[in-house]
């Protein structure tokens, strides 16, 4: 069964006077629970791609059918609600809201979220979120207090705290050494294999890639299943 | 380097705007209120030209000898001063009779120069005295118009002064050196010099005054002048006059306007400035980027400068530009609906000065505003540049020296343009002390505010954000707090000024003055005009009396300081030794108030009770419970200052500085004054013929052109002081305006990013509106209540004038800025809503 439905998404960019084909004609179905690994050489229109998927930009023309819900006709404010229940970002730069601890950071999302729960069970399933990520001391530290792996960690709690059915992670590991990198991506990978989430993951490390079912390549906008 | 510290100015093209908006807002409104209030000072002092009809008057009740008028010219000239013109009046009191009737008048000799300022409006030529001055003959003599009824007066007719023949030219409807003063004053009437030489009007014994009168080419020393002339003239029995201590009462009453227009002028820059401090923080936070990059590449600190230097000139200059732009659009725009408005024409310009100031202050301001973090930013290290999370600009205290210099400059600003000690430091001390004190309560604020632990995800992160964000919350708070005060300051002071210019048109406005009206012809009087549905108001009776002794001290002409530099010191000397006007009445008429002390009627002690015009007693530095004897014809009455009163100039009616109670006086050697009110132009001949032909020794006085004149230049007034707290209300809003807009959009990547992570629309309107509006809203209140207590100081303290509170225009601002920043929170959220995620997420 899949969950999204790519169907000839295209997307371009004005340089000047010429007008850039970033993604063109794409296709691409992403069944539910899998974990989809998205290569490509920089430049190739990865983080596009994603951006288009979060509905935080619009494409040219094509569909993007999410549990046959197609969120390119959908309003800002429609599409707010949507990822609110359906997908959370990691985003390449972590974005952390700097005047919020660790803590807050990760309850926020669930705060915002429509629900009944309670303040205290927020708050206990961000702990054991931090937990798991290994955070468990850093709770009331604030960004500017956290090094750039712990930000990230921090990023991947918030984003596995809606228990969204899709995540969609930029480059994660990118801007940490080899061996965090690894490590936070091996956590991040067992939580989602936990909570069964569909994941499209753009990365440059083909360790990493070869941790997902199948991996597509990027080329001149079009995506080559590479494994 | 020059080129590319304009390219960021370009590329922030935004910021460049409204910082530059911001500023030149706040000197096209200091141009044109120092524009408008120099126009005003100029009538004031025209208008006390023209009562004195020269520059400097030299006057006796004697013959003054040449060698002093030789005297006074050779300091004129020692000071490189220019005489344009002099003018010699003798005048003296005499019969002016016709076959049928006669009446005592005051006759002012006069040569071909006179009047050196002003003018006389004649009634039956429709010309003015100047312009048929050279056919006036020296047989010749026009009069006041009263004369015209009391002696029933034709064109040409032939009049006898003593045994002087006179063949009457003109009646003069009015005279520019007509005041309201009184006190022995009868019709005026103006013959020639030469007639007078060749008369035996003034034989030796007779009293008269002489005047020498000078025309100076302005600019001249004023005070220089008039110290160096009273030096060099010891002889108290010559009184030295400038035209400003001929100045009357209405005059010296718009020295309050023309200090609040200072006022308002100095707060215009003073909003501004601090709304550009605010922005160009915004600036270089947006900067710091750059700089860190710069400095990695090998950016010094003196390219830095230059680089710094270069954008400030530039933005002076550009702010110059538009504010000397603006301000030459704008003043012909505040002159023109003057002009719709008012009866009165007065010209506005743009005085040199004022242009040359502000360029001046213009770039102290500039650097003044933004030079804090110039140095914060070399002082930090580059790779605390480059944290972005780490990002905490810290302002030393050192480095804000400069701007706690600005406060000093301001008050020299203050010092230099209202010339007063008082003043300067009311307003400098209240301004740091609201600054400090916003700090603080800002501070506590946030304190409360931590208490408390709201369940709602919107007001808890909304208040959050503001406690989190501690140093930018309490910069916008006391920001919005102090320019909510200084806006409120203006209408608030306003409504208390305005008192002093309104008047009821139904008012009772006196059309005759009635003088020497002795006690028994009181009741005749009334009954001629009961015939006639009128009466004597205002009857009081008049003493004339000399300040003897105060406290039992000897009071005598104070030896004139070294010099008058403030106008404390002017005012106190103008007003010594004066002959007085006493008068007595036992309870206060409806134009007067009391300030300090007990009325008449509660008072029960021995020595005789007085009451004094609270400025009056101020100037001859008489208090409550002083002691004050008077001279009255040779003997001595002493009394006790038990009340201190305030007089409403604009009433017109015979007031007086100092008023015994009943009593002591009943029996002392007096006359009458009265008005009669509102009478039409037939009327006015008819009581004043009658009236003459009944009591030929009373002086009637037609003062109808005169309280029309000050009636409309109240009128005038009160609606310029209107505009101008409109205007710095204006300035006001613009400048807040652009701060909270300049800080919203600080917040476009916290709203984006909520709206990613999937928050409701609402709740993102709710979160920024929570925030703001709580925030700007307590500032304002908490600016508001600030704006009383100094309100009802400067009205108090300065202006000298009781404070009428109002709640209408501080609600009317409250509200404005909470409903401004609302609507410019919406707007903001809804575009950043509207707006493409992944465009902010990378911009910011
Ligand atoms: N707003 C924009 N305007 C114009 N061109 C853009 C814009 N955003 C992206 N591009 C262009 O689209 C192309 C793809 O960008 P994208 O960020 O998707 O690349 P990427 O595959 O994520 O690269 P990397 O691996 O370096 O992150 C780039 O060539 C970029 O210059
Ligand atoms: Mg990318």
């Amino acid at each position: 069964m899949s969950i999204i439905e790519i169907k000839n998404l295209t997307k371009s960019f004005l340089q000047g006077n010429n007008k850039i084909n970033i993604l063109n004609e794409l296709n691409l179905v992403v069944p539910l629970a899998s974990k989809i690994g998205i290569v490509g050489q920089s430049g190739s229109g990865k983080s596009t791609f994603l951006s288009l998927m979060s509905g935080l930009d619009k494409p040219d023309h094509g569909q993007i059918l999410v549990n046959n819900n197609d969120i390119t006709k959908m309003s800002e404010e429609a599409l707010t609600e949507f990822r609110a229940k359906n997908l959370s970002i990691v985003f390449q730069q972590y974005h952390l809201v700097a005047h919020l601890t660790a803590l807050e950071n990760v309850m926020l999302p669930l705060e915002i979220l429509d629900h009944n729960l309670s303040k205290k069970s927020i708050k206990d399933k961000a702990i054991e979120l931090l937990n798991e990520v290994g955070l468990e001391k850093r709770l009331s530290h604030f960004p500017s207090q956290l090094s750039g792996g712990e930000s990230q960690r921090v990023a991947i709690a918030r984003a596995l705290i809606t228990t969204p059915k899709v995540i969609l992670a930029d480059e994660p590991s990118g801007n940490l050494d080899l061996e965090t990198g690894t490590r936070v991506m091996n956590l991040f990978m067992t939580i989602i294999d936990k909570y069964q989430i569909t994941t499209l993951l753009v990365t440059h490390n083909p360790e990493l890639a070869s941790l997902c079912q199948s991996v597509y390549k990027l080329n001149h906008g079009k995506f080559e299943k590479i494994k | 380097m020059i080129a590319h510290a304009l390219k960021e100015l370009v590329r922030k093209w935004r910021w460049t705007l409204v910082f530059v908006f911001n500023l030149s807002f706040g000197f096209i409104g200091f141009i044109s209120l120092l524009s408008f209030q120099n126009s005003i000072e100029n009538k004031i002092l025209l208008d006390s030209k023209k009562i004195l009809t020269a520059d400097l008057s030299i006057s006796a009740r004697k013959k003054i000898a040449t060698t002093e008028i030789d005297k006074t010219k050779k300091i004129i000239r020692d000071l490189g001063i220019k005489i344009e013109s002099e003018s010699y009046l003798t005048e003296f009191m005499a019969m002016l009779k016709t076959s049928e009737k006669a009446q005592m008048v005051s006759v002012k000799a006069i040569d071909a120069n006179y009047p050196l300022y002003g003018d006389l409006e004649l009634l039956w030529e429709n010309k003015n005295y100047s312009d048929i001055k050279s056919s006036f003959k020296n047989n010749e003599t026009i009069v006041y118009s009263e004369l015209k009824e009391i002696l029933n007066l034709q064109k040409e007719q032939s009049l006898m002064l003593g045994k002087l023949n006179l063949s009457l030219r003109d009646i003069v409807v009015k005279d520019s050196t007509q005041t309201f003063k009184f006190g022995g004053i009868a019709p005026k009437i103006f013959i020639h010099q030469e007639a007078l030489k060749n008369s035996e009007l003034l034989k030796f014994g007779s009293t008269f005054n002489e005047s020498y009168l000078f025309k100076l080419k302005e600019p001249y020393p004023r005070e220089t002048l008039l110290k160096k002339l009273e030096q060099s003239i010891p002889d108290a029995t010559i009184k030295i006059e400038t035209a400003e201590s001929a100045a009357n009462d209405s005059a010296r009453q718009l020295g309050f306007l023309t200090d609040f227009l200072k006022l308002i002028a100095i707060i215009s820059i003073l909003l501004s400035s601090l709304g550009a401090n605010f922005l160009y923080q915004v600036f270089i936070f947006k900067k710091i980027k750059d700089y860190a990059i710069f400095k990695a590449l090998g950016l010094n600190k003196q390219k830095l400068r230059a680089q710094y230097l270069v954008q400030m000139i530039t933005l002076s200059l550009v702010v110059t530009a538009i504010s000397a732009l603006g301000s030459y659009l704008f003043i012909p725009l505040i002159q023109f609906f003057l002009n719709k408005t008012l009866s009165i024409i007065f010209e506005i310009s743009i005085p040199n000065l004022v242009i040359v100031l502000s360029f001046f202050i213009i770039f102290i301001t500039c650097f003044l505003v933004t030079i804090p973090f110039l140095f914060s930013l070399e002082t930090i290290t580059t790779a605390k540049l480059f944290n972005e999370e780490k990002l905490n600009l810290n302002i030393s205290i050192r480095s804000r020296v400069p701007q706690i210099l600005s406060v000093f400059l301001v008050g020299l600003l203050s010092l230099y343009l209202t010339k007063s000690v008082n003043l300067t430091l009311i307003f400098i001390s209240s301004v740091l002390s609201i600054a400090i004190f916003s700090v603080v309560i800002g501070w506590s604020g946030i304190k409360v505010l931590s208490l408390f632990n709201p369940r709602f995800w919107v007001i808890k992160y909304s208040l959050k954000s503001i406690i989190r964000k501690k140093g930018t919350s309490i910069i916008v708070f006391s920001c919005i707090a102090i320019s909510t005060m200084l806006m409120n300051i203006l209408p608030l002071v306003r409504t208390s000024l305005q008192e002093e210019f309104n008047y009821n048109k139904n008012e009772q406005i006196p059309s005759l003055f009635l003088i020497d009206v002795q006690e028994e012809q009181v009741n005749a009087i009334n009954e001629l005009l009961q015939l006639q549905n009128l009466k004597i108001d205002n009857l009081s009776p008049l003493i004339r009396a000399r300040i003897s002794k105060i406290n039992d001290i000897p009071f005598e002409k104070k030896l004139l300081k070294n010099s008058f530099t403030t106008r404390e010191e002017e005012t106190e000397a103008r007003f010594r030794n004066r002959g007085i006007n006493l008068t007595y009445r036992h309870e206060f008429s409806n134009t007067e108030t009391l300030l300090e002390g007990i009325p008449f009627t509660n008072y029960k002690d021995e020595t005789p009770g007085l009451s004094l015009e609270y400025k009056y007693a101020e100037r001859i530095g008489v208090k409550l419970n002083d002691l004050m004897t008077f001279d009255i014809q040779g003997v001595e009455i002493k009394g006790k200052v038990i009340n201190l009163r305030k007089v409403r100039w604009i009433s017109f009616q015979p007031n007086f500085f100092i008023a015994f109670d009943e009593g002591v006086l009943n029996q002392a050697p007096k006359s009458f004054i009265g008005t009669i009110n509102n009478l039409s132009e037939e009327k006015t001949k008819k009581v004043i013929s009658s009236l003459a032909e009944n009591f030929s020794n009373i002086s009637i006085i037609d003062v109808r052109a005169l309280s029309k004149d000050i009636l409309n230049m109240a009128d005038q007034m009160s609606l310029s002081i209107q505009i101008m707290a409109l205007l710095a209300l204006i300035t006001g809003l613009i400048i807040l305006s652009s701060i909270i807009y300049i800080q919203l959009n600080e917040r476009t990547w916290e709203l984006n990013f909520l709206k990613i992570i999937g928050a409701k629309f609402n709740s993102v309107y709710l979160y920024i509106l929570v925030e703001f509006a709580f925030l700007t809203f307590l500032a304002a209140l908490f600016g508001s209540l600030l704006s009383y207590v100094f309100s009802f100081i400067l009205v108090k303290y300065l202006f000298e004038t009781t404070f009428v509170i109002s709640f209408k225009e501080p609600l009317f601002i409250i509200f404005g800025i909470a409903l401004i920043s609302i609507v410019i929170c919406l707007i903001i959220t809804r575009r950043i809503l509207q707006n493409s995620a992944n465009k902010i997420l990378k911009e910011f």
